[in-house]
């Protein structure tokens, strides 16, 4: 792997990470707060008088949702974690665009951006550096959530094209306030460390990435130490 | 005495607010920055309180907006950063003097409040 496509995706990874942290702190937070509002009720029921139980029950279940929503970040870091423990391997891509969306929400929507995700009903299997080609998935988010201030829909979208498999990225509503979105240097470096094509046709707010298809293309047929990037 | 919260998780930001409003400070809240400006047009505040991080508005932006609006008005910072150097790193300008990290013991939000406020009445003396 080029030092500059390690460098980019330790970037990545820190970017990720530290917004998982702000997601997991506002779950910290919001429990904090119930809790010490279950404290307050119940300091302030007078001697003799009854505690609204229904108002307890309310906030014990929004307790209970902040900590299943907080398991969920978890197991998303979890998963993110582990994507790197090989670099190449055979991955269903319509799996790997719903942790995007999983990832980059939260990011997103600081941008004003929300994220959607299509894919085939069919399962869509690659062999392919996960981690990388998630890199340059966000790489194409931020690149479109960059380009406006107004609200807007990014979506994901996977389809099989030929002999190979393409995924766009497009921007839908907002304006153009912003430099047009481009491909950018560490863009091309990940396209190419991925054996994929990535474009951004001029005036239109859509990347195109084309993967080679298949479990064998690019990964199967490498020797290990051409698969070792 | 009367306080802004602006936080863009309304769960967070409202139960906040009950809980100050039971100890007899009057808290008014909202979950989106613009609609913190709108109040500010309308309601005069001793102190806002605002989250760093929120869509379309970061905290420090919406800090200079509230200002014009009300140009003796206090700040205090909640933020969900890690700790104070990510922080400080993370704010496009000279960081805020007074911030606090989630999550937040109410003692504590209430004697920053305390600082933040006597710090004001301290500036009073001096002129």
């Amino acid at each position: 792997m080029s030092d500059s496509v390690g460098e980019t995706g330790l970037k990545f990874f820190g970017v990720m990470t530290a917004s998982i942290s702000h997601e997991l702190k506002n779950r910290l937070a919001i429990i904090n707060e119930h809790a010490g509002l279950l404290s307050d009720l119940l300091r302030m029921v007078p001697e003799g008088g009854q505690v609204d139980l229904s108002r307890l029950d309310r906030i014990a279940h929004s307790v209970s949702e902040q900590v299943s929503l907080a398991n969920d970040i978890i197991r998303n870091l979890n998963r993110f974690a582990h994507i790197i423990d090989e670099l190449w391997y055979e991955v269903d891509l319509g799996d790997l665009l719903g942790r995007c969306r999983a990832l980059f929400s939260r990011l997103a929507a600081m941008q004003c951006v929300t994220l959607e995700v299509a894919v085939p009903a069919d399962p869509v299997r690659v062999g392919t550096s996960p981690f990388l080609l998630l890199n340059l998935l966000w790489l194409c988010v931020y690149e479109l959530a960059r380009a406006s201030t107004q609200p807007r829909t990014v979506t994901l979208r996977l389809a099989r094209v030929g002999d190979g498999v393409r995924l766009e990225v497009e921007s839908l509503g907002g304006g153009g306030e912003a430099a047009p979105p481009r491909v950018s240097e560490e863009m091309s470096k990940l396209a190419e460390t991925l054996r994929a094509d990535v474009s951004c046709p001029a005036g239109a707010h859509r990347f195109s990435l084309d993967l080679p298809a298949g479990p064998a293309a690019g990964y199967g047929n490498d020797t290990e130490e051409e698969r070792v990037i | 005495m009367r306080i802004l919260l602006v936080d863009d998780e309304r769960e967070y930001v409202s139960t906040l607010a009950e809980r100050l409003s039971l100890r007899g400070i009057e808290a008014d809240w909202v979950s989106d920055p613009a609609e913190a400006v709108l109040r500010a047009g309308e309601q005069v505040y001793d102190l806002a309180v605002l989250d760093v991080k929120m869509p379309r508005i970061d905290g420090i932006a919406l800090k200079r907006l509230l200002e014009a609006k009300q140009p003796r008005l206090k700040f205090l910072f909640i933020t969900g950063h890690g700790e104070e150097g990510a922080f400080k790193a993370g704010v496009s300008e000279a960081g805020p003097d007074h911030y606090l990290f989630k999550p937040v013991m109410l003692d504590d939000f209430l004697r920053k409040i305390d600082e933040v406020m006597s710090e004001d009445r301290e500036e009073g003396r001096d002129e």
